[in-house]
């Protein structure tokens, strides 16, 4: 009977030793799903997900639902990093780059994507602007956005665009027209330098205040940081 | 019986000419001594009444000499707007907040920069110094939603306080060092404790009915003044959060408020271009100028007699007063 005991305790030691171990060889399973979205209209978009692991091998695909842009891709590795391709000939090929966290038990997290819609005339607004009111420098912060969104247009060099750049107030029109010329040479010059051909990238400074996303009226004062700032869109020329 | 009467006629005839004479206008003669090449976002006059700064979007910070308002300084660095700026309580140092995400400490005379503070993870608005001799602290406030306290002398961080669910606007620690008092565009003002370890906030003040902009202590830390997007500004009795008077003060919205050193009197500073001097105990109104641009920031020296104004167009006013002076500041 003692014998029984001991050998029913040695197996259970050996079981959840072995779990443990494979749990630290293997490393946990980790399931990401989140929706992808229209950048443009905000509707779901169904579009093909691959993830790739460091030595870029596919590791698992998915295609995100047309009802609602839902998606799941599993069988992932705790604490690893991937590479996350999106592809659909409607929109501009992206790439994205997710760590997942290192956990000992599976564990989803969430991820979501804005896809860029492909198509000549598709005008994309920044919604982080660029720059600080009244000035033409790349403003601190804005970098990530910016570095993602030069990624992408980097990995579609087919695609022709304008930068169009709007003021922070309808006033003055030479000194708009300054502001906006300046702000558009210098996303410009940030995307040619990133490894973008020149000879895609037009620029449209805009003299007046965006009729689209308007500043608010004279009358209403902002906050000291929190004015106005004029907008600035990504026009698709040429697919 | 007739003479009481007479008496007490006499009395009240005194008490009525005592509250005018309490509510008696303060005049100033105006006048431009300077500008930034953009607008000035930030004012504060040193302890000695014999400096003060100012900071732009120009993303430079100035010093200028008291009462002279001739410019002595300008302090680069910074790589956005500089959107507010404090003085150390003994006058050495200034800290300054940036929409460049950094506070920054200065050397006020050699103008060198001293260290850049890093932690905050969106625009710096608000900043203030520990008001104590020994300057040991400074604090905060980010549209990161968070107040941050920093250890000044070992330029690192001490504690990050959370609790408001919008953007925080301005912040200010009290004189006696005991409580700092952040606000925000929650319409709520949060107090919290200074030691190292307490990280929730000690009480919430409720009762703007708009973005709380600006909060500030008076000198024996009793009163906080709060003003908001509204144009107006409350006056609380501290350390009970109790309200005690609500101003109706300006038609635009109050960015920057000061207290002279009486403790009584309030200097509020507003995008309807006027400066005005308030009576916190009454509520009156005793003093309005009308300095022709937009005011974001406004302080004066202990005695209210000198009032400095940076203003939207870029320039830098020093009001004067022209008669009867009386002592202050942030």
């Amino acid at each position: 009977m003692k014998n029984i005991f001991s050998i029913i305790i040695f197996a259970a030691a050996l079981f959840a030793f072995s779990t443990a171990a494979r749990a630290q060889i293997v490393g946990a399973v980790v399931t990401v799903r989140g929706n992808v979205i229209d950048e443009v209209n905000r509707n779901p978009a169904s579009v093909n997900l691959t993830f790739y692991d460091e030595q870029h091998k596919k590791v698992n695909s998915s295609r995100s639902n047309a009802k609602d842009g839902e998606y799941l891709v599993t069988g992932l590795k705790a604490g690893k990093k991937y590479t996350v391709e999106i592809e659909h000939p409607d929109y501009f090929k992206s790439e994205y780059s997710i760590k997942l966290p290192p956990t000992d038990k599976y564990t989803e997290i969430s991820r979501d994507f804005l896809v860029k819609p492909l198509a000549k005339d598709v005008r994309m607004y920044m919604r982080l602007s660029p720059f600080e009111v009244k000035k033409s420098k790349i403003r601190v912060g804005a970098g990530d956005m910016l570095d993602e969104l030069k990624h992408t247009l980097v990995m579609n060099p087919g695609v022709n665009f304008e930068i169009q750049c709007y003021p922070d107030a309808d006033a003055d029109k030479a000194s708009n027209e300054k502001l906006t010329s300046e702000r558009c040479k210098t996303l410009q010059d940030y995307f040619i330098k990133g490894g973008v051909m020149p000879s895609r990238i037009k620029i449209k400074p805009f003299d007046t205040a965006d009729p689209v996303n308007a500043p608010p009226p004279p009358s209403k004062k902002m906050a000291k940081g929190k004015r106005y700032i004029g907008s600035t869109y990504i026009v698709v020329t040429k697919v | 019986m007739k003479r009481c009467n007479r008496l007490c006629m006499i009395l009240i005839l005194l008490s009525i000419s005592a509250g005018k004479l309490g509510a008696q206008q303060r005049v100033y003669d105006d006048k431009v001594v300077g500008r930034h090449s953009d607008e000035v976002l930030g004012v504060f006059v040193n302890g000695a009444n014999t400096k003060f700064a100012t900071c732009s979007l120009d993303e430079t910070i100035k010093i200028w000499s008291l009462p002279s308002g001739k410019e002595l300084r300008t302090l680069t660095g910074h790589i956005g707007q500089v959107n507010n700026l404090s003085f150390s309580g003994n006058d050495k140092q200034i800290a300054s907040a940036s929409s460049d995400h950094t506070v920054r400490i200065w050397d006020v005379e050699s103008g060198k920069q001293l260290a850049v503070l890093n932690g905050h993870t969106a625009e710096v608005i608000g900043v203030y110094y520990s008001q104590d001799d020994s300057s040991g602290y400074i604090a905060s406030t980010s549209f990161d939603q968070t107040v941050k306290l920093w250890d000044a002398k070992l330029y690192s961080e001490i504690k990050t306080l959370r609790g408001h669910t919008m953007q925080t606007n301005n912040v200010a620690y009290s004189y006696d060092g005991k409580y700092l008092a952040s606000c925000s565009d929650d319409r709520t003002i949060k107090i919290w404790s200074t030691d190292m370890s307490t990280k929730t906030p000690l009480m919430t003040l409720e009762g703007h009915e708009a973005p709380v902009l600006t909060v500030l202590y008076s000198f024996d830390s009793k009163l906080l003044a709060s003003a908001d997007q509204d144009g107006v500004v409350k006056i609380w009795k501290m350390p009970a959060g109790e309200l005690m008077r609500t101003i109706n003060a300006h038609t635009e919205l109050v960015q920057d408020v000061s207290f002279a050193q009486d403790n009584q009197t309030l200097l509020t500073g507003s995008l309807d271009k006027t400066v005005k001097l308030w009576n916190v105990k009454t509520g009156d109104n005793i003093s309005t100028t009308n300095i022709g641009a937009e005011v974001w920031s406004v302080d004066l020296v202990s005695d209210a007699s000198i009032i400095v104004a940076g203003c939207a167009d870029g320039s830098v006013h020093l009001l004067t007063e022209k008669k009867n002076p009386m002592k202050g500041g942030k």
